[in-house]
């Protein structure tokens, strides 16, 4: 059994009439890559941000890393590497000086080696004096991610990531989350609207909805076999009725765009050799990913 | 850790190009306020003296010296210098929750107070160097421009003012001190725009309030109206230009100057109490407020 990082019990909070975030309760274990997935506004920024100290919550407690927040806020802050939402930057400062400054504020007495060390990894090296104005945002976000790191942390947090980014920083994202567990041994705490992005990366996950925890688990847990979703996409009018008269009918609901199946991923296979036999044109046929599965049934959209 | 904090927000302070805004206007206009009195201060001084003939005698010597070209200068330029501290003060706290760095800022392992100490301490000292970056131009350079003599100071008691000569040894002694209540009074301007700073999210806001509640106090403490006689010793605005009060001398029975007196002391040290417990109490007030305020930007 792993140590628990951190212990979130009860935590609420309350702006003026709205409850963003309403008695959740978590725990993150070291070595977790840990998704916390919901809409945008379902409450996981303002989570994160009480996490950080950056807001006050209104109920509930904190335990991190043994510390309770947000008492002990510079013990547990020096153990945690941020970028919250944006990589917001000094722009009219370079690389360098970004996270030479960040590096200081830490606690840290960098050497300018340590620093290129630092931008080397993230690819920024031969940026390192260039302005922070000058950079895509992608270059951004490795920059935000150097900064996150730099003080060698324990525990990384990282809200929408890939937010801005393109296709092939996404993939570049995803691959370095996974890594800073593997390589690093760090844990992490990503937070994304986008399903797929947590489902690739995450070993245990929390889903919240509306400021509160719908479910919360490992990845083996959460998804259950038994209940994948398959998409039909086909042109063949008759097909609702030819699959109605077939075994399949029980599991079968129509969609506007098609039709689609809830069963075992097991039986995905024999389901496409039915579909053949039952001589249905086939325009697509494709496993729904399992999370959206599971978000949409649980959060009852 | 709060010093290694003042050198930062000092080093983000002079590599944002609007700093030095103040540093140029400033010198642009005591250059042109130095040439166009090296060109032709004389014909001017005769004109401004020319009905004052019977109340008092130009001495023989430079009337037009360093010392009062820098008494014109600061007479002129401390009006408008607030802004440009507010430039830099108001976009201490807000500019950074607009751009978002404030966010990681605070994520970084310091508290909110060495924060606030830091930032408002180097907003400090950004206005001390601009005021030294004034007083270079406006009082050394002037004095090299013009050279050194008697400077015509205020001479005053109950009922009138008029002009007596201050000698000049006795008076480069009252600029430094006029320099420190200068700086008490854009101190209170800092403490003030720093403190509306915490409130807003863009430095525009800070900036163009600060300069509003100038304003409106300025124009409550110069009307003698008897409801703003009554708060008038309370606003800051009051003793903006207590400076000046070095320059006013005490005088002997026979209307002579008194050599290193300063006619009301008292004033003073009441001018000097009021800005310090603005700037306390602004400060107090922004602490309060950012330690409890929820970073949403």
């Amino acid at each position: 059994m792993s140590n628990t990082l951190i212990s979130v019990n009860n935590l609420s909070k309350q702006f003026k009439d709205v409850h963003a975030v309403n008695g959740l309760s978590f725990t993150v274990q070291q070595g977790d890559i840990y998704g916390f997935l919901g809409q945008n506004g379902a409450g996981k920024s303002t989570s994160i941000r009480m996490l950080m100290g950056l807001i006050q919550p209104s109920g509930g407690e904190i335990n991190m890393f043994g510390y309770r927040m947000p008492e002990h806020k510079k013990d547990v802050l020096r153990q945690i590497g941020a970028i919250i939402e944006r990589p917001d930057l000094y722009k009219y400062l370079s690389a360098y000086d970004n996270l030479d400054m960040m590096a200081r504020l830490s606690g840290m007495k960098p050497t300018r080696q340590l620093l290129m060390d630092q931008l080397d990894k993230v690819g920024l090296a031969a940026r390192a004096q260039s302005k922070v104005k000058t950079f895509s945002q992608g270059m951004k976000q490795r920059l935000g991610i150097a900064i996150a790191m730099v003080h060698d942390p324990q525990l990384i947090i990282l809200d929408e990531p890939t937010n801005g980014l393109d296709p092939q920083g996404i993939a570049e994202m995803r691959h370095m989350i996974i890594n800073l567990r593997k390589e690093h041994q760090k844990t992490v705490i990503v937070s994304s609207h986008l399903l797929n992005e947590i489902e690739q990366v995450a070993t245990r996950m929390i889903i919240i909805d509306k400021g509160r925890k719908v479910i919360e688990g490992s990845t083996s847990e959460l998804f259950d076999p038994a209940n994948t979703l398959v998409e039909l996409q086909t042109n063949d009018a008759d097909a609702a009725a030819k699959i109605g008269r077939s075994t399949w009918a029980s599991r079968m609901k129509p969609e506007a765009d098609g039709l689609l199946f809830t069963l075992h991923a097991d039986d995905v296979p024999a389901l496409a050799k039915d579909l053949v036999a039952m001589d249905i044109a086939i325009d697509n046929l494709s496993k729904r990913h399992s999370l959206e599965s599971l978000f949409l049934t649980l959060t009852g959209k | 850790m709060v010093f290694t904090l003042i050198q930062i927000e000092l080093y983000k302070i002079f590599r944002k190009p609007r700093t030095y805004i103040g540093f140029v206007a400033i010198a642009v206009i005591v250059g042109l306020i130095q040439l166009a009195l090296k060109a032709d201060g004389q014909t001017w001084l005769k004109l401004m003296f020319s009905g004052m003939d019977d109340m008092f005698a130009i001495q023989d010597g430079n009337v037009l010296n360093g010392y009062f070209v820098c008494f014109l200068v600061l007479n002129t330029l401390l009006i408008q210098v607030p802004l440009l501290v507010a430039l830099v003060t108001g976009d201490m706290v807000a500019g950074e929750a607009n751009l978002g760095t404030l966010r990681l800022l605070l994520t970084k392992p310091i508290s909110r107070s060495e924060v606030m100490l830091a930032k408002f301490s180097a907003g400090l000292i950004y206005t001390f160097v601009l005021l030294l970056w004034m007083a270079i131009l406006a009082l050394f350079l002037s004095m090299a421009m013009f050279g050194t003599s008697d400077l015509l100071v205020n001479k005053s008691y109950a009922i009138i003012q008029f002009y007596v000569d201050a000698e000049g040894d006795d008076v480069f002694w009252r600029y430094i001190v006029a320099f420190g209540f200068a700086y008490a009074a854009l101190a209170t301007v800092a403490a003030l725009s720093f403190m509306l700073s915490v409130f807003a999210e863009n430095s525009i806001g800070p900036i163009v309030t600060t300069m509003s509640i100038i304003l409106v106090c300025t124009i409550i403490s110069t009307m003698d109206l008897p409801l703003f006689t009554k708060v008038n010793p309370f606003l800051f605005t009051s003793y903006m230009t207590s400076w000046k009060g070095m320059f006013n001398m005490a005088v002997d029975e026979n209307g002579a100057a008194i050599r290193g007196s300063v006619y009301s002391i008292n004033a003073m040290v009441q001018a000097m109490g009021v800005l310090v417990g603005h700037i306390v109490l602004f400060f107090g007030v922004a602490l309060y407020a950012f330690k409890k305020k929820d970073i949403l930007s």
